[in-house]
């Protein structure tokens, strides 16, 4: 196997930063190159089949807008009216009639953001409502900030991952990792 | 008499003693003081100077309103120009300097102006400097330079800043503007309805008037007051001091600035200096306040004149007293309670109250020590460098006195009126409505989700004020359902017992001195009659003409007056004469906030191909092409650019060259329509391409002019892999989508961005077929397997594994050539592989500079061609439009003026002269006829190796009319002309043989 080469080698991994106090860094940057990413999309008379489908290949209902929904062979989410999401699953067997599927595995990046102040570091790239009520774990929004389109998932309760479009990978880690040293920042 | 610090009593921490310079003269004043209160208490009275006049200016106020003490603060890169200081918080080692004066604030040679005062009468600048020495644009910028010199407050710093700035996103459900009473209760009422609230305040203390109030709130004692509100708050309520609210926007949306370093001594390089804080609520609740006005009379600038409640905010809150002996002046209730606490802190207080009826209040006063003289009213102040007399006279009506006598004073504490603060109502177009009755501008009704409470809403006592916030804080919950109950009524505005005397402005017959009405601007009230006499009716043209209110304050301290004295010269009343609009913001904002992290390289993002570092290490020069990075040319020691280009382009015809691609916009279509899309958007035929085959095609605007083109590959029935110019890739995906989305919904077929998901090398020159072999075993690269324009799919071994590889037989170069893309997390191990055997093979990197030189050498078009001017048959590619189907474009790219005979046309470009150069830009034009737009342009220039310097263009009727003939390249900005003559613009190889075979 050939190593995958992340748009963000040399700038992980660099440690602990910043304004860090007795309880420890408050922020976490971390990435992963094991990325799958399928997209599939469907058209109106299709949309319902197609996320039945995908639901069944990840073992999930299929989740309404805004929300993640995971199983045991992986994680869908509908990015837009039209396009789904398969995160960390198996490739989308979809009949060619009902939709069609693409690999994004490499054109997206992703960055995970943890920790106690993992929230107030978002709220300085994107301006999607990040409060519990607003944005449980699950939550998903397709959103933007900084001038780059982004894609934010709560995965926990102080776990986020964002994706970005490859090239501007090392923007948005630059960017997250300049305002985060005010929290202390461990860059993993 | 000076200020001086009271033994006891403010909310200033006298255990916390701060050092700070003021003129570079070390002073002390405690943790908790202004700057402002601390030069008070050390004795200063002269801390600024007047803009025109350059007159002495000292403490006007105890606010953002200041119009006297503005100051410079910092030094070198940190150095901050027209900063108030009496709402700068003290810190340890702060160093402040007065400004607009040389060679100081107490010693100003600019004071001349104020001798020669009659020559600068507002609008001066419009009647003079012309007919004395010429009445020409050349006689004014001699002036101007002049002018330019002794204008500006201030001078900024012109070192970079050294300090970062950061925005952030809030929401909320409510967002409570202001932590006096109101604000205070507003929160607490909201917080306990369960709403999500933001409590924010400009102030680095939380309490507004409360920090240093007059009197009790009701019965009880204000500091308990206050600490107890707040205990309650913290935990229940985001708070936010030293964070302004200076603008409001659609959407129930504000813009905050919070001053994050602003109290620290040594401020971590961590933090930023000051935030940006987007809050997006659900209701506002407005707890503004109000601000003091002051009264025009004679020389009413003198160091010693303020506003009364800032007087007594100096002795209350910062145990400062701002003289021994205090004329107080009012036309309103409001004064006397502050001319009590004046007296309880220990200066002999005469209080002239412009009503001549003796006042209720008059009483309580007179048994704390003050002298009350009903019917009194300020004529003239005497001390330019501080106050010493005040010359006093009793009220005729009007603001008409008779002057009786001077008193020795060292301050005058005045009071006309309120003004409560409705900035940000008025940001969302709210106008204000003047009551006659309290003399002051009320918040106007609204349908925006804004609640106004306290002084803002005309509310006076602080009882009272605290009972207006909780109402509205309710009736925020109330609206927004999380609150069932009944609001309370809110008191109304008012407070006083005895009606306001509306006076602006004292004047005595034949007494002379200027009344001033906008410090800042050194606007008197002779200057708003001399407007009214010249015509200007308008308060807009007032404003614009006196420039009252134009200053840091923005009208704050004059604006009122101002409009009543216009409304008086004009026989109007106040609300006809009308009122200027505030607009955001609030208070200046730093340019530093605004801008946020979007400085120097962060203006906008950079994108980087997924080769990048393998790129640099292989020893690239990079260039912006956009927001992409994009390796320019690989230098060998000692290469200049242009050296390292022409090596690259000979060694791509001569052996073989490898360059990063992979900016090139790629957009995956795919769906049972694909085909049909590509047919429709292209002007050439795609409906037929086979799988396993790749099109060059081009794609019109709707308006029938030349928009993009690229590479299309079909890799099955239904999906395609689109090429676009880099710098197209997003507009070509937003008009797919449009045109999906709103016109062809029928089809079935989605387009998805896929750019970033590849890397990609083009791979040219003689020896590149031998190369890519060697790579890539599993294609067979043959000619007769692998023909021109073939799509192949293959692995390229790396190490012991292989990675996926997506292959064309394409040609930009003009040499046989493949493009090679792989998913772009492989993208490092491509180009190092391929770069390897390059060079191996006696070859090696080149980038854009060779890659545009070799494309011009074979006269194929770019972006820099396709420029949103031409037309296909201007590139000389008119026998591509399909004339079987429609297209995008194909009915308007008919219209006559795209078809008509002497468009300019594609042509190649060549100096006459042996080693001339030209550039791109240039007109062309007939020899010995260069003006206007000649007869075309220059579009693209190369330096070949081969050829020399050539270009290609476009020149009315193409070559049909010039091959052969010569034209002048003009180039009137860099003051050149070079003489070209007209070929071909296919110059290297024009059958095309070396692609092939």
């Amino acid at each position: 196997m050939v190593e995958r080469v992340s748009p963000l080698a040399g700038l992980t991994g660099a440690g602990v930063s910043g304004l860090v106090g007795e309880a420890g860094p408050g922020v976490r940057l971390s990435t992963r190159t094991d990325l799958a990413l399928w997209q599939v999309a469907a058209w109106p008379d299709t949309a319902a089949a197609v996320a039945a489908a995908l639901g069944e290949a990840v073992g999930a209902p299929p989740p309404p807008p805004g929300e993640v929904s995971r199983g045991p062979r992986g994680a869908l989410v509908r990015v837009s009216p039209l396009k789904w999401w398969v995160i960390d699953g198996p490739r989308p067997d979809v009949d060619a009639g009902l939709g069609v599927a693409l690999d994004l595995s490499h054109e997206q990046t992703p960055v995970r953001v943890e920790g106690r102040d993992a929230a107030a570091l978002l709220s300085r790239i994107v301006a999607v409502d990040l409060r519990d009520a607003a944005f449980p774990p699950e939550a998903f929004a397709a959103t933007g900030g900084h001038h780059m389109m982004l894609k934010l998932w709560r995965r926990g309760a102080e776990r986020y991952e964002v994706f970005v479009m490859r090239s501007y990978a090392r923007e948005l880690w630059s960017a997250l990792a300049a305002s985060a040293r005010q929290f202390g920042l461990e860059s993993a | 008499m000076t200020g001086f610090r009271l033994d006891a009593g403010g909310v200033v921490d006298r255990e916390r003693p701060l050092k700070f310079f003021w003129d570079g003269k070390g002073m002390t004043g405690y943790a908790g003081d202004t700057l402002a209160s601390a030069l008070m208490a050390s004795g200063e009275r002269v801390i600024g100077r007047g803009f025109k006049y350059h007159r002495p200016r000292g403490v006007m106020s105890a606010g953002v309103e200041e119009g006297g003490a503005i100051v410079t603060v910092g030094a070198g890169a940190k150095r901050v120009a027209n900063v108030r200081a009496t709402t700068t918080e003290l810190v340890a080692g702060l160093s402040a300097h007065g400004q607009n004066a040389w060679p100081s604030v107490r010693f100003d040679l600019g004071r001349i102006n104020d001798q020669l005062g009659r020559f600068f009468a507002a609008g001066f600048y419009y009647k003079t400097f012309m007919g004395v020495l010429g009445t020409g644009t050349f006689e004014w910028m001699q002036f101007e330079k002049l002018i330019r010199r002794a204008a500006g407050m201030g001078r900024a710093s012109r070192e970079a800043d050294p300090d970062w700035y950061e925005v952030v996103n809030d929401h909320c459900d409510l967002l409570v503007v202001g932590a006096g009473p109101a604000g205070l209760e507003a929160a607490a009422a909201a917080a306990d309805a369960g709403l999500d609230v933001i409590l924010a305040d400009q102030d680095f203390a939380l309490g507004g008037d409360l920090l240093g109030a007059a009197g009790p709130v009701g019965r009880a004692n204000p500091a308990n007051w206050l600490s107890k509100r707040l205990a309650a708050l913290s935990g229940a309520v985001r708070l936010m001091p030293r964070t302004t609210v200076f603008g409001l926007y659609d959407g129930v949306v504000a813009g905050l600035v919070e001053r994050v370093t602003e109290g620290l001594a040594a401020p971590s390089p961590e933090l930023p200096r000051e935030r940006l804080r987007i809050v997006r609520a659900r209701r506002i609740v407005l707890a503004t306040g109000a601000i003091e006005r002051s009264i025009a009379f004679g020389d009413n600038d003198r160091p010693g004149v303020m506003t009364l409640a800032a007087a007594r905010t100096y002795a209350r809150r910062f145990g400062v007293l701002p003289g021994r002996r205090i004329a107080a002046v009012t036309t309103n209730d409001g004064g006397y309670a502050d001319a009590v606490a004046l007296a309880e802190a220990g200066a002999e207080v005469t209080l002239l109250d412009s009503r001549w009826a003796r006042n209720p209040l008059a009483e309580a006063a007179e048994k704390a020590g003050v002298t009350v003289r009903q019917g009194g009213v300020p004529v003239k102040a005497e001390g330019a460098f501080g106050l010493r007399r005040l010359w006093v006279g009793d009220h005729l009506g009007g603001g008409r006195a008779r002057p009786e006598e001077a008193c020795d004073v060292d301050v005058v504490a005045v009071s006309g009126g309120w003004s409560p603060v409705v900035n940000l109502l008025s940001h969302r177009k709210v106008k204000p409505v003047w009551s006659d009755h309290l003399a002051c501008f009320l918040p106007g009704e609204t349908t925006e989700p804004i609640h106004v409470a306290g002084a803002a809403a005309g509310v006076w006592d602080a009882e009272a004020c605290a009972a207006s916030g909780k109402a509205a804080g309710l009736a925020a919950a109330k609206a927004l359902g999380a609150w069932g109950g009944t609001v309370p009524n809110a008191p109304g505005p008012n407070g006083w017992e005895a009606p306001i005397d509306p006076v602006y402005e004292v004047s005595a017959e034949r007494w002379k001195g200027k009344r001033f009405v906008d410090p800042q601007h050194d606007v008197t009230t002779d200057d708003i009659r001399l407007a009214h006499r010249e015509g200007f009716v308008s308060v807009e043209h007032m404003k614009r003409y006196t420039t009252l209110g134009m200053a840091t304050d923005q009208g704050k301290v004059g604006n009122v007056i101002g409009l009543a004295l216009m409304a008086e010269a004009s026989g109007r009343s106040i609300p006809e004469t009308g009122t200027t609009t505030f607009r955001p913001p609030y208070t200046p904002v730093s340019m530093g906030a605004l801008a946020g992290p979007e400085r120097g390289a962060h203006w906008r993002p950079t994108r980087l191909t997924p080769m990048h570092e393998a790129v640099a290490a292989s020893g690239a020069a990079f260039v912006d092409a956009g927001l992409w990075k994009r390796g320019w040319y690989f230098p060998q020691p000692g290469e200049t650019m242009a050296e390292a280009a022409r090596r690259e382009v000979a060694m791509v015809r001569s052996s073989v060259g490898v360059v990063d691609v992979s900016t090139l916009g790629k957009i995956a279509v795919q769906g049972p329509d694909a085909a049909e899309l590509l047919n429709r958007v292209y002007v050439n035929g795609f409906a037929k391409l086979p799988v396993g085959k790749a099109r060059y095609g081009v794609m019109l605007r709707e308006d029938g002019v030349a928009f993009d083109d690229g590479t299309t590959w079909r890799l099955s029935e239904t999906e395609f892999f689109m090429t676009t110019t880099t710098a197209n890739a997003g507009e070509v995906m937003k008009l797919l989508e449009r045109l999906l989305q709103t016109r062809w919904t029928d089809l079935r077929v989605h387009v998805s961005s896929v750019s970033d998901g590849w890397g990609g090398v083009a791979v040219a020159g003689p020896k590149a077929r031998a190369v890519l072999s060697k790579l890539i075993p599993d294609i067979d690269w043959s000619d007769a397997a692998y023909p021109f324009m073939g799509v192949r799919e293959g692995g390229m071994k790396i190490g012991r594994g292989a990675i996926p590889v997506r292959t064309a037989r394409l040609s930009f170069s003009g040499e046989k050539a493949w493009e090679v893309f792989t998913p772009a997390d492989y993208g490092p191990h491509l180009w190092k592989t391929v770069l390897k055997a390059a060079e191996k093979a006696g070859g090696g990197a080149y980038g854009l500079e060779a890659l545009d030189c070799l494309r011009v050498e074979k006269g194929h078009v770019t972006a820099r061609e396709i420029d949103g001017r031409t037309t296909l048959e201007d590139l000389g590619l008119g026998k591509m439009a399909s004339r079987a189907k429609p297209y995008l474009g194909s009915a308007l790219k008919n219209r006559p003026e795209l078809v008509r005979e002497n468009r300019p046309r594609l042509v190649g470009l060549k100096p006459v002269a042996e080693g001339a150069r030209f550039r791109a830009g240039s007109i062309l034009c007939r020899p010995g006829e260069r003006s206007a737009h000649g007869v075309g342009w220059v579009s693209s220039i190369a330096d070949s190796p081969s050829l020399g310097w050539i270009g290609l263009g476009f020149a009315e009727g193409g070559l049909e009319a010039w091959e052969g003939a010569q034209l002048v390249a003009a180039d009137p900005v860099n003051d050149a002309a070079t003489l070209l003559e007209v070929v071909s613009p296919h110059f290297y190889d024009p059958s095309g043989s070396r692609m092939h075979g």
